[in-house]
């Protein structure tokens, strides 16, 4: 493991098209302790809406696999929870656990401050948009979207207003007497949607739900979800492995990695002070450096020695975070040297691979209009102290 | 599966650029204009026609002769509740099946593949001795002071019970792929929107298995109509079928007329019940493929909705299928009981051939191998054996060549013809066998192939066709088409692609495609009763002489040896099936 350490810097190219990025060399640099509890500090601001969905402790195993770790979370009325996470986190088993379709090993579930632990899925007030959307083939949209209404028994006559009225809402009045399979993926996005909405569960759950679609598609169905969590003030859990749409959407972010909560909190909150090495690495680019603190306030890496953003004990052994928008090139600091060696360009800006050692290349970024820098020329690499993070796990 | 179809047909230029593909299709559709379609008109003709003249006296006579009536009102009876209770108890067990993982499931399909391809013969004649005067069943009654063990045969319980055993495995066969298919996400989605047990299955599930269900019932009770071998082995005069009629009149009583009207008869009913399904379900949904456009407004699924909902909510309230865990438990308990009944007449007269005596007894008397070695040393049951190997092997390549052009054909070219062609490869399956038998007889006393060889394989061919296309359709539809161009922009040839990509991938199918053509011929026995005329006699053929001669522990004997090869011969199809799933499967676990 400890053969790792040199390699801890992990490079992503383009963060948008990879969906699963590769964390385990950072990982394995990062000394993680395994038997660590995942307790969630929530920041005292944030806590004026009154808690819609409590989980405490809840876990699940199947057999000898521990798909969840005992967790607790808050989720608050009317808010946009993203879990966010590569695949395996356990963010499909946590959801599946709030939707009452797993049952859980130990923990509890409190929807309004009742226990719901042990409901039936289909007495939950809880909806669920699933990744395949999972609409009945052989309904049409207009009772694909009166089923759960018809399951509770509404009047006929009521039924069918709120059917017309739902589909309105998501465009989809026209589409009414269609088969789901003479349906494009979108629209068949929007009649799960409308499915899910006509009974105005207190909770909505979307697993993944918009990953089929293609990109310029996925980002209109996400000014779409925005717009019906606005009017509709529901509470949504979305699940999803796509970084930027975690980012685009949630009010909150719940990352996840390892059937474990690795960091809860505001997109800026954990972009900007990521607590993890693996929440600094599933989310945007960083530039990780391994090393060992000293009395001298500085790092010491194989590389050279690096600047603490703030006064640190000595001999404490853990990663540097620096995001490549932090990264001065030939500025005024200079810790590191290197060549560049592959240039991106993606529109408003530049993205530089430096290699400064043989593993280790560094990310860095330059604005459009810049004085371009060649491919092969030497250069000096600084940052602003107090823009770095220094991470113990 | 589906996604060959959808390519555009520019795409099927790569591989036969001059041509359309589609037509080769045409071997199969000729043979079948040729040996189904001309001679059935030709029944049809013969039916109403005497000397040139028109005359409707056969059926004039079928309507006024209460006789005919009777045995019609029988027939129709009897093929209805086979076709109900195969259902009933078929679905269940389909549905077990469907629940189980891939390896287990491989397993199950055993115990019903199993039955499903040993021949109806030798299950009737097993039930003849399993639940005769003398067999265990009676024994065991006496044994425990029951009365009634002397009278178990020749009535219509037993007859209705010996079909349904006879049909039951091609019910849930036909039913599984379907079962199979169901997106079970749909399930739990069924949940979260407030359904319970009870209506996520009826609500849900059901209506998407309707299809599965709407098949077997057709196949069923168009096998059923003109079945005789149930009804002359374990009823008794008052079961006579339809079937049983039209061999009296065509075979013993040479009135060619009125067997010809009574096959019409038969014909004509699966017509309309083949009709009926195709309003409803298109019968190109029979392979799996899109059923018929669908109008959401018609008042048959308004109403079948309806139903549908009624049951929900009634067993909702009576919450029968609300508890998971308990009827799982009977599930499992039932499917290894149905199991166990269907694998009970292929196992259970294996003792009676090596009796020592002379009577098929229970319990048998000593142990001797005198009747396998009097099998042997008649040269009637080896001629016997010799022939059905040969025309099996004969009628299984013919019946891969074209049934496999045909698949091709189907499978990658496109015509407005597609669906009537399609139709047609499976018109066998509809005609009732032995209508097939009848016409062919008639055709071929034009043809002199009557006691031939040739006659009874092309008769076997016809019977093998639909089966084997239906494997090799699905064979090709699974072929991805792509790989083929795939190959050619690394630099193959057309025929080093063909040797090298395609025929190493669709091999699996083209083997079970010929075991089954085999099999198909091996296990036939109305054809060759027709056909063989008394001299070019068929194990089956054979066997069934001598059953309604008398029966003898060489019969049984007989029987030993035919369930062995179909067994050995089913094994080998089973383990290059599953060879071959096993090799189609991996793509998608690396994806």
């Amino acid at each position: 493991m400890s053969s790792a350490r040199g390699t801890a810097n992990h490079v992503e190219l383009y963060p948008g098209d990879t969906n699963e990025p590769v964390v385990t060399a950072s990982l394995a640099g990062a000394g993680q302790d395994v038997a660590r509890e995942a307790k969630l500090d929530v920041p005292p601001q944030e806590s004026l809406a009154p808690t819609k969905l409590k989980i405490e402790g809840l876990s699940k195993a199947y057999g000898d696999f521990q798909a969840l770790h005992p967790l607790d979370l808050d989720i608050r009325e009317g808010e946009l929870l993203t879990l966010l996470g590569p695949s395996g986190s356990g963010k499909t088993t946590l959801l599946q656990l709030i939707a009452g379709l797993v049952k859980p090993s130990t923990g509890k579930l409190l929807m309004d401050d009742i226990d719901q632990t042990a409901l039936p899925a289909n007495q939950r007030d809880v909806g669920v948009v699933f990744q395949n959307y999972a609409l009945f083939p052989h309904l049409t949209v207009s009772e694909n979207v009166a089923f759960p209404l018809r399951m509770r028994g509404e009047p006929r006559a009521q039924t069918l207003e709120r059917v017309k009225e739902v589909l309105e809402m998501v465009g989809m009045g026209h589409l009414g007497d269609r088969f789901p399979d003479a349906l494009s993926g979108g629209q068949q996005q929007r009649v799960a949607l409308a499915r899910c909405m006509i009974y105005r569960p207190s909770l909505i759950l979307m697993d993944e739900s918009l990953s089929a679609l293609d990109r310029k598609l996925r980002e209109t169905m996400q000014m779409e979800i925005r717009r019906l969590h606005r009017e509709t003030g529901a509470t949504i859990v979305f699940v999803t492995h796509d970084q930027e749409e975690a980012l685009a959407l949630s009010d909150r972010i719940c990352l996840m990695n390892g059937g474990r909560i690795e960091q809860v909190g505001r997109p800026e909150e954990i972009y900007e002070h990521p607590e993890s090495v693996f929440a600094a690495n599933f989310i945007g680019v960083s530039n990780l450096f391994a090393g060992k603190t000293t009395d001298r306030g500085v790092m010491e890496t194989v590389f050279g020695s690096l600047p603490l953003p703030e006064s640190i004990a000595g001999g404490i052994e853990g990663t540097l975070v620096v995001r490549p928008e932090h990264i001065a090139l030939n500025g005024d600091d200079r810790y590191l040297e290197g060549e560049v060696v592959e240039r991106v360009y993606a529109g408003a800006e530049t993205r530089l691979l430096i290699q400064v050692a043989p593993e280790l290349v560094v990310t860095a970024r330059q604005a459009a209009g810049a004085s371009m820098l060649e491919i092969g020329s030497r250069v000096g690499l600084g940052w602003a102290a107090e823009n770095a993070r220094f991470l113990t796990r | 599966m589906q996604s060959a179809t959808a390519i555009p047909t520019s795409r099927g230029s790569s591989w036969m650029p001059r041509w359309n593909v589609f037509h080769l299709v045409l071997p199969g559709v000729i043979f079948l204009l040729l040996f189904l379609l001309l001679p059935t008109l030709q029944v049809l003709a013969m039916s109403v026609f005497k000397q040139g003249d028109f005359t409707a006296a056969a059926f004039a006579k079928m309507v006024s002769s209460p006789l005919y009536l009777r045995v019609f009102a029988k027939t129709f009876s009897i093929a209805l509740q086979t076709t109900i209770y195969c259902l009933v108890l078929g679905y269940p067990l389909a549905y077990w099946v469907s629940t189980l993982n891939a390896r287990k499931q491989r397993l199950a399909m055993f115990f019903i593949l199993l039955p499903f391809w040993t021949s109806a013969l030798i299950k009737n004649f097993s039930w003849l001795i399993i639940l005769g005067r003398q067999g265990p069943v009676a024994e065991l009654m006496a044994a425990l002071g029951i009365p009634g063990g002397d009278r178990l045969l020749f009535n219509e319980v037993t007859v209705v019970f010996a079909m349904v055993h006879t049909m039951l495995p091609l019910a849930v066969v036909t039913m599984i792929p379907v079962l199979n298919q169901i997106d079970r996400r749909l399930l739990p989605a069924a949940s979260t929107l407030g359904a319970g047990g009870g209506r996520r299955f009826w609500e849900v599930y059901f209506p998407l298995s309707m299809r599965g269900v709407a098949a077997a019932g057709l196949l069923t009770f168009v096998a059923s109509l003109g079945f005789f071998i149930t009804p002359e082995l374990v009823g008794s005069p008052k079961e006579t079928l339809v079937g049983q009629l039209i061999i009296l009149q065509i075979n013993k009583l040479q009135n060619w007329q009125l067997g010809c009207a009574l096959a019409v008869v038969l014909l004509i009913c699966a017509l309309i019940v083949c009709f009926i399904y195709d309003r409803i379900f298109g019968i190109s949904s029979m392979s799996g493929g899109g059923g018929r456009q669908r109008a959401h407004d018609s008042v048959l699924r308004r109403s079948g909705l309806s139903l549908l909902r009624g049951l929900g909510w009634v067993s909702e309230r009576l919450a029968l299928l609300g508890r998971g865990g308990r009827g799982r438990l009977w599930l499992s308990l039932y499917a290894t009981l149905a199991l166990f009944v269907l694998m009970l007449p292929i196992f259970g007269f294996v003792p009676m051939a090596f009796t020592g005596g002379t009577a098929l007894t229970f319990p048998p008397q000593g142990f001797s191998l005198r009747w396998f070695e009097q099998f042997f040393a008649s040269p009637l049951w080896t001629g016997a054996i010799v022939r059905s190997f040969v025309i099996g092997i004969v009628t299984a390549a013919i019946t891969v060549v074209i049934g496999g052009l045909a698949a091709l054909g189907m499978a990658r070219g496109r015509s407005r013809f597609s669906g009537a062609v399609f139709l047609l490869l499976l018109m066998p399956l509809i005609v009732p066998p032995i209508v097939i038998a009848v016409s062919l007889f008639y055709q071929f006393a034009h043809l002199s192939l009557i006691a031939t060889d040739l006659g009874i394989v092309i008769g076997h061919t016809v019977i093998a066709l639909p089966i084997v296309f239906v494997i090799l359709l699905s064979t090709f539809k699974g072929y991805q088409w792509q790989l083929d161009d795939v190959s050619r922009t690394l630099g193959a040839g057309r025929w080093q692609t063909l040797r090298h990509v395609m025929l190493p991938l669709v091999s699996g199918g083209l083997v079970a495609g010929f075991f089954t053509g085999f099999l198909q011929s091996f296990e036939e026995l109305t054809v060759a009763l027709f056909i063989g005329g008394g001299l070019k006699t068929t194990l089956q053929r054979q066997m069934w002489d001598s059953i309604l001669l008398q029966a003898t522990p060489t019969i049984a004997a007989a029987s030993v040896i035919v369930l062995a090869i179909v067994l050995a011969l089913f094994l080998l199809v089973e383990l290059v099936q599953s060879r071959r799933s096993r090799a189609r499967s991996q793509p998608v676990m690396a994806a």
